[in-house]
């Protein structure tokens, strides 16, 4: 791991209880870093704890077990005043820009209010730098006096942006950020973001189940499947050459992109197991084609194979990656 | 392969909602058919009016608050729009089943599963009580579910989201429908659970022949079901045919951006946008309802409205300016990417 990682995240667990005898272990000994400038992808299905991890990193929640840096510094059981500090440097943007905007709020307002919140400059200096996000996320000057209902879809997801950039994060964690916009209005919101990380260097953690949307915009990726990362390194290695048997059938599993593409597959059955109750041993092995006897009783520790890139999977050997039976190219 | 049967025919059907200053037209004249063993994939954005357009062949909207028209609406030559209710009722559910997006909500939570699955069959296809849960049985084998006869005892909450989509599919097919409308089937599905869905959809159609009219937004839904395309932009089909010629010869500018505007794994690539958003209500009084968004829009664009022009057989666009956009470096470079 990277000495300087802006984000450090170190065996964190998180469990909830259910009831007087169940728990859910929602993230289960999750490692991972993130760089400045770096864009990182959690992808899984639904409930493999990938927006739970996210949240972690806010502190919006405490972790049971591990550790969470921020720049070097431990973050893990911090609190009140000095919390509240350290999270001006990491902000999020939301899945629905029609759930997480005040609509008695007006545009503008809702922009400002972090400023306020953090009594940066005085109120003429807010009311600039209110302009000049609006401008850099590329709404009209003239929609500060909008309520959120007046908007449409993609320009409250712009206003949610601008209100995440107002305090000059380091950090934007991005929790499904163009799954419930338009497909003409996702590519401005992919843009936008790219954008504004090149331009300021900020690290995303982009959560998504959206592969081609991971694809364009990740370096690296994490895959998780029911609480724990089952593969992980550059975005382009990973999607290329999957390794991990679920990274192979999840990658099998999106649609093609054209249809001279379509094939015969090699489906895997079943559902995504409840976290509540997961398999023993390799969560995977039940549903994996390739599952032995050792998959259901042995966890599988994520072991480095090649630079950069790690999975936790029996079957793949240490810098000897099993060659995939059939290796597929993503199309493009 | 023979002339593929027509199953269900739609001529010129408009639906809006209100009345007086409040109209407002959701679909205006819209035309399509679907063969026996054939997949229509109807495609658009939210409000776009594909979901309106399916409930309205079935007569699923107020009837009071909604005006439909249509020239003619067919399933095998029968005319769906003067029909009688009691007609209409054994057609619905029975030749024409709906699969819903959302599974849980089109379930009941007080009734077994089984009790779902055999009140279909029972009403539309006068089965015995015994005869209905053998059908049961065999049609959730066909789906996939293992212990068919526990999952007839369960209640929908008990079922996962993938297992409560193909209890609705062994419902919609145990009929034997001849036309299955799905209406976003797999959006609320995880990837793996999604591929297995649609595959199960088209296996089934392939061996029931079932005409199927999928409406989703996802474009890699279409690549993978559609034999046949119908892109729909603020209540109008702006382009339609064949699914090779809709991927390789886009001929809308509607089209042509949408399919650029796709992620691709194209590293530090900037995404081809399509500016503005979709219009709120209904169309602009001249024009070309997506002349205000298009790349490719002229000064007849905004005066002239657009008449449907046929491209090649089955392909038709309602673009003046479908040579260029074919030509165009967008629709080029989609050639080229494939």
């Amino acid at each position: 791991m990277a000495e300087h990682a802006l984000v450090e995240v170190e065996d964190v667990t998180r469990q909830y209880r259910l009831d007087w005898r169940r728990k859910v272990r929602a993230v289960d000994g999750v490692s991972l870093s993130l760089h400045a400038g770096e864009t990182l992808s959690l992808v899984g299905e639904s409930g493999c704890g990938k927006s739970t991890l996210a949240r972690l990193i806010l502190r919006l929640e405490a972790p049971d077990q591990g550790r969470i840096r921020l720049a070097g510094e431990d973050i893990t059981t911090l609190s009140g005043a000095a919390l509240r500090e350290r999270r001006r440097l990491m902000q999020m943007i939301f899945q629905d820009p029609y759930a997480c905007l005040d609509p008695r709020m007006t545009a503008g307002d809702i922009v400002r209010e972090p400023l306020d919140n953090y009594h940066i400059g005085t109120p003429p200096q807010r009311r600039a730098a209110v302009h000049d996000l609006m401008d850099r996320v590329g709404l009209r000057r003239d929609y500060v006096s909008r309520y959120p209902y007046e908007l449409s879809g993609g320009q409250r997801q712009r206003l949610g942006i601008a209100r995440a950039l107002a305090l000059k994060p380091k950090v934007l964690l991005a929790d499904e950020p163009v799954s419930a916009l338009d497909v003409s209005i996702r590519a401005q919101v992919i843009n936008l973001l790219v954008d504004l990380q090149k331009e300021y260097g900020i690290a995303i953690l982009l959560v998504s189940h959206d592969i081609d949307v991971v694809a364009h915009v990740s370096h690296r990726i994490a895959i998780m499947y029911v609480g724990r990362i089952v593969e992980t390194g550059p975005a382009a290695r990973v999607l290329s050459h999957p390794l991990h048997p679920y990274t192979r059938a999840l990658l099998d599993a999106v649609p093609v992109a054209h249809p001279r593409l379509r094939r015969a597959r090699q489906l895997i059955e079943g559902d995504v197991p409840s976290p509540v109750d997961p398999p023993s041993g390799c969560r995977f092995h039940p549903r994996c084609p390739m599952a032995t006897a050792r998959c259901s009783s042995e966890v599988p520790l994520l072991k480095m194979v090649e630079h950069d890139r790690s999975v936790a999977c029996h079957l793949v050997a240490p810098h000897h990656p099993m060659s995939p039976p059939e290796t597929q190219e993503r199309a493009t | 392969m023979s002339h593929p049967q027509v199953v269900l025919k739609v001529e010129d059907l408009s639906v809006s909602f209100g009345a007086g200053v409040e109209r407002f037209s959701a679909v205006r004249g819209i035309s399509f058919d679907i063969a026996a063993g054939k997949t229509l994939c109807l495609v658009g954005e939210s409000g776009s009016g594909k979901s309106v357009s399916a409930m309205a062949l079935l007569g699923l909207l107020p009837p009071a608050s909604t005006s439909i028209q249509a020239r003619r609406i067919t399933l095998h030559g029968e005319s769906l729009l003067d029909m009688r209710p009691s007609r209409m009722r054994e057609v619905r559910g029975g030749e024409i089943a709906f699969i819903f997006q959302d599974p849980m909500t089109s379930l009941n939570p007080a009734l077994t599963v089984g009790f779902q699955i055999t009140e279909a069959i029972r009403l539309h296809r006068k089965e015995s009580a015994g005869a209905a849960r053998r059908l049961a049985l065999d049609m959730l084998e066909r789906v996939r579910i293992s212990d068919g006869a526990q999952r007839l005892e369960c209640y929908p909450h008990q079922l996962s989201g993938g297992m409560r989509q193909r209890v609705m599919i062994a419902m919609a097919l145990a009929c034997r429908p001849k036309v299955l409308i799905a209406d976003e089937p797999t959006t609320a599905l995880d990837v793996t659970v999604q591929a297995q869905i649609l595959a199960l959809i088209d296996e089934l159609k392939h061996e029931f022949g079932t005409a199927v009219l999928l409406i989703t937004h996802d474009f890699g839904v279409v690549a993978e079901m559609a034999d046949e395309v119908a892109i729909m932009y603020a209540g109008e089909i702006v382009e339609s045919g064949p699914v090779s010629d809709i991927f390789d010869a886009p001929s809308h500018g509607y089209t042509a951006g949408l399919l650029a505007a796709l992620p691709k794994a194209r590293e530090g690539q900037r995404l081809v946008e399509i500016p503005g958003s979709l219009p709120r209500r209904g169309r602009p009084q001249t024009g070309c309802v997506f002349a205000p968004r298009c790349a490719f829009s002229t000064q007849d664009c905004q005066v002239a409205q657009p008449v449907p022009v046929q491209l090649t057989a089955g392909h038709t666009t309602r673009c003046m300016n479908h040579t260029t956009i074919r030509l165009g470096p967008v629709a080029q470079a989609e050639v080229a990417h494939g």
